[in-house]
Formats: structure tokens, C-alpha cells, sequence
């Protein structure tokens, strides 16, 4: 399955672009998309690892399903108020 | 409890906010508001980046956390997104509560969470020099428990007998209810009407059509997130993290009681105004608490984990 990816601030700006896309293979969770996004795009593993997946605009658990048409993202370190 | 939060184009004009609740002794606001620095260079501003809808919905999901732990009577916050220029505010958040320290209290809560969890990413303008991503800032652990899309406890309330109920930074469940929770009506006081269960998510929609709800305002005992109790069948239990376990009875049927908040809520909130439930565990319920469902009574070992 593959899974489009969103990206912001920093992480996006490292990437060039504001989505990547990451195949994963069989049934998707959070935690495997996290992994996936770091080797399959080095330029990212920075990002990866202090950073949270969120599905469906929620942070998600490691465990958590990621089905087609799900909207995941990778949110990097914040850095808002 | 009422919260308020918005995500405005360059800098935040109305420092004022809103006006505070009904019942308030303490009104406390926050500016924050961009200093002409960065490290030891001027700047001439910050670019705001934000992660809509996913940043009015953490920052909702933090008032709201933030009122039933702190027992806050309201909150108003506004963010900025885009460019906004040195001496202008970019974040104004204003709590409300009965006393002092609670306010001082859940506003250093929210900055921090607001700090680390919120998705919104700032950069600094340096003019002709460019810009320059800011600092992030660590978070401990993976996410925030409470802001998984993990079912969660919203707020707990109670009441001296009827309606509002107001929330509570946390009861105990006994197999009578929530203790100093009171019915006024007899039809109320039954085993297995003991608590009732009530989604915010349909709160908010039927905020959005005009009326004035918020936790508790309506009678029930428990406001859940994410759990979408309205789509669970009699029989289905609920296990909070103390070991408390309720089982849903039945669709709570809306009556008159409704009327003392508009005279068409009653018709208005059939099939949304959540269930009554049977107490299996007692034990305590508060605020921020994880909620897991078992669909039959047969797959839940009771006892605390």
C-alpha cells in the first residue's frame, strides 16, 4: 500500500516538497509509516525521529491503522506560540 | 465550561477576547508577542506555518483538557498563522475560573503543551538576510496520551439535582452514579441509569446550530472524545483507566428537562444525546483518562490492570 504523506515546516523544507509518498507492505500502521519515511527518504530521518505521525489530523499511536484515504502527516518538532 | 479558539491571518488585533464566563472570579490573559531578536540579530517578524485543521483541533482538544483539569469556567485563544511583525501579538490565550491560582495554573499547563504538541511551526524574517526556521521544541515520550485519537474522557460532571451539570476535576463512580451527584426526578435513580455517557463531538454540532451547550450543560455525567458512544449498542462496556467499567443500558431519550435551555432542544437532540449506563466497577473518573470498549461483557476481565 502506499501512503501520501503530508509535510510541514522544517521537514517539508528539508524535502523540497510538501508530500512524499512511502510504500508500505501489507496492513500500515503509524509506527511502520514513521520507519518507512526515514528509509525510504534519508533527507527526512531527522524529522523522524523526534517526530509524531498523525492520521486523520490526530496524533496517532504507534499501533494505529492506516487505511486507504487515510490523511497522515509527519509533524516534526513544533515550534508555535 | 465554553472554549473558544481561532487561527488568524498575521497578527492577533483583539487582545481583549472574549467576555469572560458567567460565574467568573479570575479573567487571566496571555499575550505572547514577537520580540525584536533572534538570538543576537534583529529581526523583522515571524512566519507562522500551520497544520489546519489538525491545529484548531489540538488546540481545542487542549482548552478543553485544560477546563476539566483545572475546573476553568472558559477559554478563549486565538494563534496566528503568516507573517506577523516585531511588537505584534501572535498568541493570546484568556482563561477564566473561579479563583486565582487555578488560572495561573492551567495558563503556564497550556503555553507548555501549546509549546510542544500544537502543529504550527515558526520561522524568523531577517529582512534582507533571509529567514531561518526557528528552534523546535522537544517533546518527552511519543504522543501526548491525550492526544492520540485514542477515546478519551473529556470532563466529569455533577450536579446538587438536575440541570447544568457542572464538571469536576474528578468523582468517584459508585453503583449508584457519581458520588454528590444528585436526580431530582425518581425516574433518574435507577441501578441501571446510573451515569450518563455523552460524545463532545455531537455537542459541538449542535453548538454549531445555535444552541448553548457545553459539558455537562445538557445533564450528563461523562463528555467522552472519540469514542462515538452514540454509535455503541446496549451491552457494549466501557473500561476507563482506574478499572472503572460501565455497560451501556440504553439511547438516553431527551425530555423536558432540556426546556430550561431552549424549548426545541428536546425534539432537536433525539439520537444525540448519548446513553445511560449500568455501573459493573466502580472506581474513579477524571479528565485526560483513556477509554477502551469491549463489544460483549464476556471479553472484559474486571479489575483494574
Amino acid at each position: 500500500m502506499n501512503v501520501r504523506v503530508l509535510l510541514f515546516g522544517p521537514a517539508a523544507m528539508a524535502a523540497g516538497t510538501d508530500s512524499v509518498t512511502v510504500s508500505a507492505v501489507g496492513a500500515a500502521t503509524a509506527g511502520l509509516v514513521l520507519a518507512a519515511i526515514g528509509e525510504q527518504f534519508p533527507t527526512l530521518r531527522p524529522f523522524t525521529r523526534g517526530g509524531r505521525l498523525a492520521v486523520n489530523a490526530n496524533y496517532a499511536d504507534a499501533a494505529t491503522r492506516v487505511v486507504a484515504g487515510d490523511e497522515v502527516a509527519l509533524i516534526s518538532l513544533v515550534s508555535g506560540g | 465550561m465554553s472554549v473558544s479558539v481561532s487561527i488568524v491571518d498575521g497578527p492577533i488585533a483583539d487582545c481583549a477576547g472574549a467576555e469572560p464566563a458567567a460565574g467568573t472570579g479570575v479573567c487571566l490573559t496571555f499575550l505572547g508577542v514577537v520580540r525584536p531578536t533572534e538570538g543576537e540579530k534583529s529581526i523583522v517578524g515571524l512566519w507562522y506555518e500551520a497544520y489546519q485543521p489538525m491545529a484548531e483541533n489540538t488546540l481545542r482538544q487542549l482548552c478543553e483538557l485544560a477546563c476539566g483539569r483545572f475546573s476553568l469556567l472558559s477559554v478563549d485563544l486565538a494563534h496566528s498563522r503568516g507573517f506577523v511583525p516585531v511588537g505584534g501579538t501572535s498568541l493570546r490565550i484568556r482563561v477564566s475560573s473561579e479563583h486565582r491560582a487555578a488560572a495561573f495554573e492551567a495558563m503556564a499547563w497550556l503555553i507548555d503543551c501549546i509549546k510542544r504538541d500544537v502543529p504550527i511551526w515558526k520561522s524568523a524574517d531577517f529582512g534582507s538576510e533571509g529567514r531561518r526556521m526557528m528552534a523546535a521544541v522537544p517533546h518527552q515520550a511519543l504522543p501526548s496520551v491525550e492526544l492520540t485519537n485514542q477515546a478519551v474522557v473529556v470532563a466529569v460532571n455533577i450536579s446538587a439535582g438536575g440541570i447544568p451539570k457542572h464538571p469536576v476535576s474528578h468523582a468517584l463512580l459508585t453503583f449508584e452514579g457519581l458520588q454528590g451527584d444528585q436526580h431530582d426526578h425518581e425516574k433518574h435513580r435507577r441501578l441501571d441509569r446510573a451515569v450518563s455517557v455523552q460524545d463532545i463531538e455531537l455537542l459541538d454540532e449542535i453548538r454549531a446550530e445555535g444552541y448553548v451547550v457545553s459539558p455537562g450543560t445538557m445533564g450528563e455525567n461523562v463528555t467522552v472524545r472519540g469514542l462515538g458512544v452514540q454509535r455503541l449498542s446496549p451491552g457494549e462496556r466501557l473500561r476507563f483507566e482506574s478499572g472503572a467499567i460501565l455497560e451501556l443500558t440504553a439511547v438516553r431519550k431527551p425530555c423536558f428537562v432540556l426546556d430550561a435551555i431552549d424549548p426545541r432542544l428536546k425534539e432537536a437532540v433525539v439520537g444525540r444525546c448519548g446513553f445511560m449506563a449500568r455501573v459493573i466497577a466502580p472506581g474513579e473518573l477524571r479528565p485526560g483518562q483513556k477509554i477502551t470498549v469491549a463489544a460483549t461483557a464476556e471479553t472484559i476481565v474486571a479489575g483494574p490492570s
